[in-house]
């Protein structure tokens, strides 16, 4: 079943296109990587399925409903979670108010109880339990991508939009990333992400999507996408194992 | 070990923090019994600023938009006193000045909020000056004088109406500061656009929190007009009435309730000795004192007892 399928989405930032016309769909249940290179227009794409910007044009629809003009309070409230790749965290709030937060303003509502219960679940599922009392901007750049990702799943998504959650990471914790997303999928949720690292993006995803100045290129899966001449010259600039 | 918001408002709720908060309210309540009206005027102005310091912090606390609008709604509550006094029973009038400040904050923050940092400081100052002007003009133009006489309600009434609204306000700030909605409005303060991605509707949030804030500097005009039986434009409007909250908030520390309801306290009662004891070097001395406090105690007096609490703290773990 189509979860998220995304038509013709354009933008235009004064004459510039950031995203010229993209079309594709993501199943419910899959993992989608989105790769390209700096400026391809990934965060952008993201921006527009989240509702931070408003597309010039094109749909968005998400599980069959037209969510293109909606806010992001209101296309978050009907499933779709993101991170941010330049992390956005309440910094002089503390890491549980953090997700609390997420909690506290979802629907159907919950008692303020049975919140701290799942916050204190999700901080621990998502390793960062022990540090509930401190304010996020004491974490360390790993795990406020952490935080990050525990706050978008405090608010139930069915659809969760990774923004370069590894970008900054030590090989370790790269590992710890990735196990993490493959725990979160086993949770349900669909999840797309945008990702530099390759070695992540061909471990996890069951379908790569390859952006160019706002263009999609190629789609398909890891193996073929490593494979593909026009991805390796614009942005692989070579072969990688799979 | 946790300390979360929800834990720190039950304790206050059911500790000391209420019953503390009662009897202060009582004793207030019996003063004017044993006062003479001039202490009891006195002490009826240090309500007043405590209840604009209050609903100042409510929403520029927390949200960092600092509001310098604080006279357009005093002022609102002060004319609505001015229409309305002679025809309606004192504590209506008060109520409408309210709504009037409430309905002119929605109006404002419908169209305004979307403003961030220099922009919305600089919006809410033309704002109540383009108030000002606008209600000069109609006197000048349409009324044809300029002052306006008030019905004038004697000190004790104005006292208890002022500690009724003392009394609200801080339940208010307090409920709110501790609910869900007291969350939001700081992460709207921290990073608004990750607020409205996590669920929250940042605009209704904003703007409710601002009119609720607007409301109780009205209240706060239309009481008080009548203690001052004639007002004009350039009394009711008066700037000071929108630098005044900020600095006391920050006097007393913006983050925390009691801390404003004693820098408040102290300042006015401060401006007060000043204006009797060096009536012409009244402003000057208030100034250089404010230029002081600003900067050696960035956090207010509740940053001086948060520090000292923590340095026993350490002494004590030092110790064990």
């Amino acid at each position: 079943m189509k979860i998220l399928e995304v038509l013709g989405i354009t933008k235009y930032f004064e004459g510039l296109v950031a995203v010229a016309g993209v079309d594709f769909h993501i199943n419910q249940g899959e993992v989608v990587g989105l790769i390209g290179p700096n400026g391809a227009g990934k965060t952008t794409l993201f921006n527009l399925i989240s509702g931070a910007i408003t597309p010039s044009s094109g749909v968005t629809l998400f599980k069959g409903e037209d969510i293109t003009r909606l806010k992001p309070n209101e296309i978050c409230k009907r499933g779709i979670a993101r991170t941010f790749q330049l992390v956005k965290l309440f910094s002089d709030m503390t890491v549980l108010e953090n997700v609390l937060l997420s909690c506290l303003f979802r629907k159907p509502s919950v008692t303020r109880e049975d919140a701290m219960g799942e916050c204190l679940e999700l901080l621990n599922f998502i390793g960062l339990n022990g540090m509930e009392s401190l304010p996020a901007r004491e974490l360390p750049i790993g795990g406020q991508k952490r935080l990050e990702v525990a706050r978008a799943l405090a608010t139930h998504p069915e659809l969760l939009l990774l923004d370069e959650v590894m970008a900054g990471l030590n090989p370790t914790e790269v590992a710890e990333a990735i196990e993490s997303i493959k725990r979160i999928r086993e949770r349900g949720v669909t999840i797309m992400l945008v990702e530099h690292v390759m070695q992540a993006i061909m471990d996890v995803s069951d379908r790569v999507i390859v952006l160019h100045n706002g263009e999609k290129i190629a789609e398909g899966m890891p193996c073929e996408i490593a494979a593909n001449e026009t991805v390796i010259n614009v942005y692989l600039g070579g072969t990688i194992s799979c | 070990m946790i300390m979360d918001i929800s834990k720190r408002g039950r304790y206050l709720w059911y500790g000391r923090g209420p019953i503390l908060f009662s009897g202060l309210v009582l004793v207030a309540a019996i003063l004017p019994l044993f006062m003479d009206p001039f202490t009891t005027i006195s002490a009826t102005n240090v309500f007043i600023y405590v209840v604009i310091t209050l609903s100042w912090t409510l929403f520029s606390g927390p949200t960092r938009y600092i509001s310098i609008a604080t006279a357009a709604f005093f002022g609102m509550g002060i004319y609505t006193s001015a229409l309305v006094g002679e025809m309606l029973p004192f504590p209506l009038v008060v109520c409408l000045g309210g709504l009037v400040s409430f309905i002119l904050a929605l109006l404002v923050g419908l169209s305004t909020l979307r403003l961030k940092g220099m922009y919305f400081n600089i919006f809410t100052f033309g704002l109540s000056e383009l108030i000002r002007h606008s209600v000069l003009w109609w006197e000048v133009t349409i009324t044809g004088t300029v002052g306006r006489w008030v019905v004038s309600v004697d000190p004790v009434p104005v006292y208890y109406s002022m500690l009724i609204i003392l009394v609200i306000t801080i339940a208010v700030s307090f409920f709110i500061g501790r609910s869900r909605y007291g969350l939001a409005l700081r992460s709207v303060g921290q990073s608004e656009e990750a607020a409205d991605h996590m669920g929250v509707n940042v605009t209704a949030v904003k703007v409710g929190v601002f009119a609720i804030s607007a409301f109780f500097a009205g209240v706060t005009g239309s009481t008080m007009a009548t203690r001052w039986s004639y007002i004009d434009p350039s009394i009711a409007f008066n700037p000071l009435f929108s630098f005044m909250p900020i600095l006391m908030a920050t006097f007393g520390g913006i983050g925390s309730i009691t801390g404003q309801i004693i820098g408040a306290t102290v300042l006015t009662l401060l401006a007060d000795l000043l204006l009797t004891e060096f009536p012409y070097y009244y402003m000057l001395i208030y100034g250089i004192i404010l230029v002081i406090v600003i900067l050696f105690l960035p956090g207010g007096i509740m940053g001086i007892w948060e520090s000292l609490i923590t340095k026993r703290q350490k002494e004590t773990n030092e110790n064990t």
